[in-house]
């Protein structure tokens, strides 16, 4: 494994899929640069241990250190956020901030701009992408372990409308 | 931009430069010329991070043609899910970035003057040659294989015409009609994509020519994410793909362009679409500068990426010779961003980072289902090879959820990693 010093290296194997510095473009691929750390360095453990699901992500990381996973959080970390290039639709950001304000804000903030400990950056995310996440307490296929049982009571009882309205509006923050 | 490039090249311009390019320097130049032959994904990721490393390096690639269309989801195209323009991408951007990018044919390479010849009649001398060719259709190891094959029985293994002249051939076919798709000897460029475009095609046969079917004339015995190509089969397009093994006779040995069939040891398969892939090999130009050994492929030090035939050029992508590592696109890559790091290290007389290569590739067995395969490739014993239990693909047997994202994942992967090579 490349040594602590070339985290620089070891980062770029992100790139392909999550942009170049972090900053994606695809709508389901998560940007990571200027995202929390302690978030990104959380979720890398726990998909690295099978106690998240993902798709790619748990098995590519079983082959990482943990410190090399917290490197490449610190990395990402410091990179510059890129809010997503998403066009807004007044009524979907207008329904989404009304449910928002209900669901996530407590947490979140009003615009999902809050970081505290382990809370993800929302603002600016893409909608695709978050979700992808929201569905994973929602859709009655998704038979593994809830990444978070706060998450679980809040957005169960969403519907796939609400969903799309409040991941519309917080992708469109910036 | 990249920081162990910057932070190390403060200082470093010495031996290392005067080694490599010492009358370019002495005239206050360039830091150091690096020719890039070759636009895929391999080459123009390469060219960029060369230059997001040190500006001061002067980038030139050197591409055939205006317009680049992704070979990946390019078989989303041939089943008519997607439309071949939205693959489509050009080297625009990197000619805002500084890049000289020039629109020619590389003829001649040599590598002891270090200079490429086009055919539009331009030398380019370089210090270090990155050359990501691609590979080349074997069309001469194939019998019967003559002047016409790939209009009668279209590889579509390069995207651009070729994937639209196999899809409007799909959509010509009757319903209740045979689709073959071969798959060559290994390794050849994208080695799930033949049993991926058997699967599409059976997305669309189904939906459009319900009585049709589909076969698989495989070289070899196994084939890339097996399980899951095997259990989409029969939950998606029962009864309709069929594959036939190296050993039960799938092994093509001819072709008839007359009778529109190709030819195994067992039997002959007449068919009313065929997509005949041939054989492949390191692209000409290597093959022409003696970059390529027995195997048809280029080998390198795994480390640099560097030619052991030659030195100072680099191959990058599908050409390299590497031990079991896909040709995919995101490998290629990965093998950009290495020799691009290789390439600024040397020019700095450093010496270059260990590298890895990681490995994606998402399959899409129907728009809304997909599955996917991982590893990590490292150096070891002078070649790129697996990283062992590293390779992993996605669980059978998966729910809904996971078919469908991973389905969205496809596409999030594709628009991020074209945007690292072209936007």
């Amino acid at each position: 494994m490349a040594q602590a010093t070339d985290i620089a290296g070891l980062a770029a194997t992100c790139h392909s899929c999550h942009g170049i510095d972090g900053a994606s473009v695809g709508p389901s691929m998560p940007s990571i640069g200027g995202q929390n750390e302690n978030y990104l360095k959380q979720v890398m453990l726990e998909q690295k241990h099978d106690k998240r699901y993902s798709s790619i992500m748990g098995r590519l990381l079983r082959t990482y250190s943990d410190e090399e996973i917290a490197l490449m959080a610190q990395y990402f970390a410091a990179k510059p956020w890129v809010p997503a290039a998403v066009e807004s639709e007044m009524r979907m950001v207008n329904r989404g901030r009304q449910l928002a304000q209900k669901t996530c804000q407590r947490c979140h903030g009003a615009t999902g701009e809050r970081i505290v400990e382990g809370t993800p950056r929302l603002a600016g995310q893409w909608p695709g992408y978050l979700a992808i996440e929201s569905t994973k307490y929602t859709d009655p296929t998704f038979n593994r372990n809830k990444p978070s049982e706060r998450m679980a009571e809040r957005v169960c009882n969403l519907a796939a409308e609400d969903i799309q309205a409040v991941v519309h509006f917080l992708g469109t923050r910036k | 931009m990249i920081q162990w490039n910057r932070r190390e090249f403060l200082g470093a311009l010495g031996a290392g430069a005067l080694l490599s390019g010492a009358p370019l320097i002495a005239r206050g130049a360039a830091k150091g010329r690096v020719v890039v032959v070759g636009g895929g994904f391999g080459g123009a990721i390469a060219a960029r991070y060369i230059k997001m490393a040190d500006p001061g390096i002067a980038v030139t690639i050197i591409e055939r043609s205006r317009e680049y269309f992704s070979c990946p989801f390019s078989n989303k195209v041939v089943a008519g899910i997607m439309e071949l323009d939205s693959l489509k991408y050009d080297l625009k951007a990197h000619a805002a970035r500084g890049i000289q990018v020039v629109y020619d044919d590389v003829v001649a390479i040599d590598p002891a003057k270090r200079s490429v010849a086009t055919a539009g009649g331009k030398q380019l001398a370089y210090d270090r040659l990155i050359l990501a060719p691609g590979v080349e259709l074997d069309y001469a190891a194939v019998e019967g294989a003559t002047a016409g094959v790939e209009t009668a029985m279209p590889h579509a293994w390069k995207a651009g015409e070729q994937t639209l002249l196999l899809r409007r051939q799909i959509e010509a076919m009757k319903d209740g009609g045979l689709f073959i798709v071969t798959v060559p000897k290994r390794p050849y460029r994208c080695p799930p994509g033949p049993y991926e475009r058997a699967t599409l095609v059976a997305h669309y046969l189904k939906q459009h020519k319900p009585k049709s079917k589909v076969v698989i004339l495989d070289d070899d015995n196994t084939m890339p994410k097996q399980p899951l190509f095997l259990e989409c089969w029969s939950k998606l397009y029962p009864g309709m793909i069929e594959w036939v093994t190296g050993n039960n006779g799938g092994k093509v040995e001819r072709v008839d362009i007359k009778k529109h069939m190709v030819a195994t040891s067992d039997a002959d398969f007449p068919a009313d679409v065929i997509s005949f892939v041939p054989p492949q090999k390191a692209g000409a130009i290597a093959q022409k500068t003696g970059l390529t050994d027995n195997s048809g492929w280029c080998p390198v030090d795994p480390f640099t990426l560097e030619s052991t035939r030659h030195k100072h050029i680099h191959i990058v992508g599908d050409a390299a010779y590497t031990d079991g590592v896909p040709k995919s696109a995101h490998i290629a890559g990965a093998m950009g961003r290495t020799a691009a790091r290789a390439v600024v290290a040397l020019l700095e007389g450093k010496s270059p980072p260990s590298p890895q290569y990681v490995n994606t590739c998402y399959t899409l067995a129907a728009p809304d289902y997909g599955f996917s395969i991982a590893g990590l490739y490292v150096p070891k014993n002078g070649v790129i090879t697996t990283l062992p239990n590293s390779v992993t693909v996605s669980p059978t047997g998966a729910s809904q959820y996971v078919r469908r994202t991973e389905a969205e994942f496809a596409y999030g992967w594709l628009r991020n990693i074209a945007a690292e090579a072209f936007l």
